[in-house]
């Protein structure tokens, strides 16, 4: 269609025209913005249930505790903190972290003791790592628990080499890295409370 | 409408991944395990057959000049639906699926079928047509992702054929993906001039 033509078709449209085209597109965006906040309004507190009941579930497993108090002062590097209260004192924190893996942020619970500053447990929660390749350090429990009883002592752990020593998995080293950042984040913000 | 040609063509001669080529995308992207695979082409069939009749039924107050707006409002509309559907009450598939659902809206399949038969034809063979359109998008991602599963892997939905040591994860990365389609295209364009009914 040449120029021409198309300027000519422009000036047919008349006002009533563009109105309807308008009020038909704003119908339709109504009607769907409706039935949405009808499905929204009962998937939305399913939705939010569920999510609590996943981190709930991850907090007791990397430092099992009565109760989790959310922390309001939050350290460098760090999503939240809870601190876990059991028989009525601290005895330790839940620190979530979002170090980059190789494909994504890696989001991590880690659970440090208050008493010794120690790992006590760490779970991911959520990751977009390679299946069969990144999947082999993030969706290991064992793997992860190779952190457990480690600490800032000696200072950072670092991954396949020095004293602090994280042993990553072989052919997922930047996944390994990427916890162990993590983990090393998560202790240094504890690490701050002093 | 003929229920069984529609069939045979959502299946194979105008198959929407294999020979129209649309929504190459999410095949490559989920089809690494055969549980994706279904979730996704479920999602799929659905959102194509609810988006087909509400696009038909329409298709006569829509004005011409504002349609593909108006597609892609009613298309996000359902998609959303279906994901926090899913997220609410099939949180596992939601994960592995992840921003794939979200994008089903973008998915070239539903807007194509909309524009090329939703918007011409009345509502019964509209859904049929979701329906069968569907089910070969949902076909082709079964026999993806089968493949790249069983090498990959060694598994078949989630089942341990052969240990994983000796699987290719070649096949579970991107490359394995493109592979495997590819294949498959050759296949039903071999297929196809073979018997006589596709290309030219």
């Amino acid at each position: 269609m040449s120029n021409e033509n198309m300027t000519a078709e422009k000036l047919q449209i008349e006002p009533k025209y563009i109105l309807r085209l308008a009020g038909t597109l704003f119908g339709i965006c109504l009607v769907v913005a409706l039935l949405l906040g009808v499905v929204n309004s009962f998937t939305g507190p399913v939705i939010e249930q569920a999510q609590a009941e996943k981190t709930a579930a991850a907090m007791q497993q990397v430092l099992p505790a009565d109760e989790y108090r959310p922390m309001d002062q939050l350290p460098d590097g760090v999503l939240s903190m809870n601190e876990a209260v059991s028989g009525g004192a601290v005895t330790g924190y839940v620190v979530e972290v979002a170090p980059s893996g190789s494909q994504g942020k890696i989001t991590m619970l880690v659970g440090v003791d208050a008493e010794t500053g120690t790992v006590t447990g760490v779970s991911v929660t959520d990751h977009s790592e390679t299946p069969n390749i990144g999947t082999k350090v993030v969706d290991d429990p064992s793997v992860l628990a190779r952190f457990v009883g480690m600490s800032h002592d000696g200072g950072d752990i670092t991954v396949n080499a020095g004293t602090n020593r994280f042993d990553g998995v072989s052919g997922a080293t930047v996944s390994s890295k990427g916890v162990t950042a993590g983990v090393n984040t998560a202790l240094a913000a504890v690490g701050t409370l002093g | 409408m003929n229920f069984g040609k529609q069939l045979k063509e959502g299946l194979l001669t105008q198959n929407p991944v294999l020979v129209q080529l649309l929504g190459m995308c999410s095949t490559l992207a989920i089809t690494t395990s055969i549980t994706n695979g279904i979730g996704m082409g479920v999602a799929v069939i659905v959102i194509l057959t609810l988006s087909n009749i509400f696009i038909s039924l329409l298709r006569k107050i829509i004005p011409n000049q504002v349609r593909i707006a108006a597609y892609i409002v009613v298309i996000a509309g359902f998609v959303t639906m279906v994901d926090l559907l899913l997220q609410a009450y099939f949180q596992d598939l939601a994960a592995s699926l992840g921003v794939f659902i979200p994008l089903i809206v973008v998915n070239c399949i539903i807007l194509g079928r909309a524009e090329s038969f939703a918007s011409k034809n009345g509502v019964l063979a509209s859904a049929v047509d979701g329906i069968c359109q569907g089910l070969g998008y949902t076909a082709v991602l079964l026999i993806v992702s089968a493949v790249r599963e069983l090498l990959g892997s060694g598994k078949l939905a989630g089942i341990t054929i052969f240990p994983a040591e000796y699987g290719a994860s070649m096949m579970i990365l991107p490359v394995g993906g493109f592979l495997v389609l590819g294949a498959l295209i050759a296949l039903m364009q071999w297929a196809l001039n073979k018997t006589g009914k596709g290309g030219k």
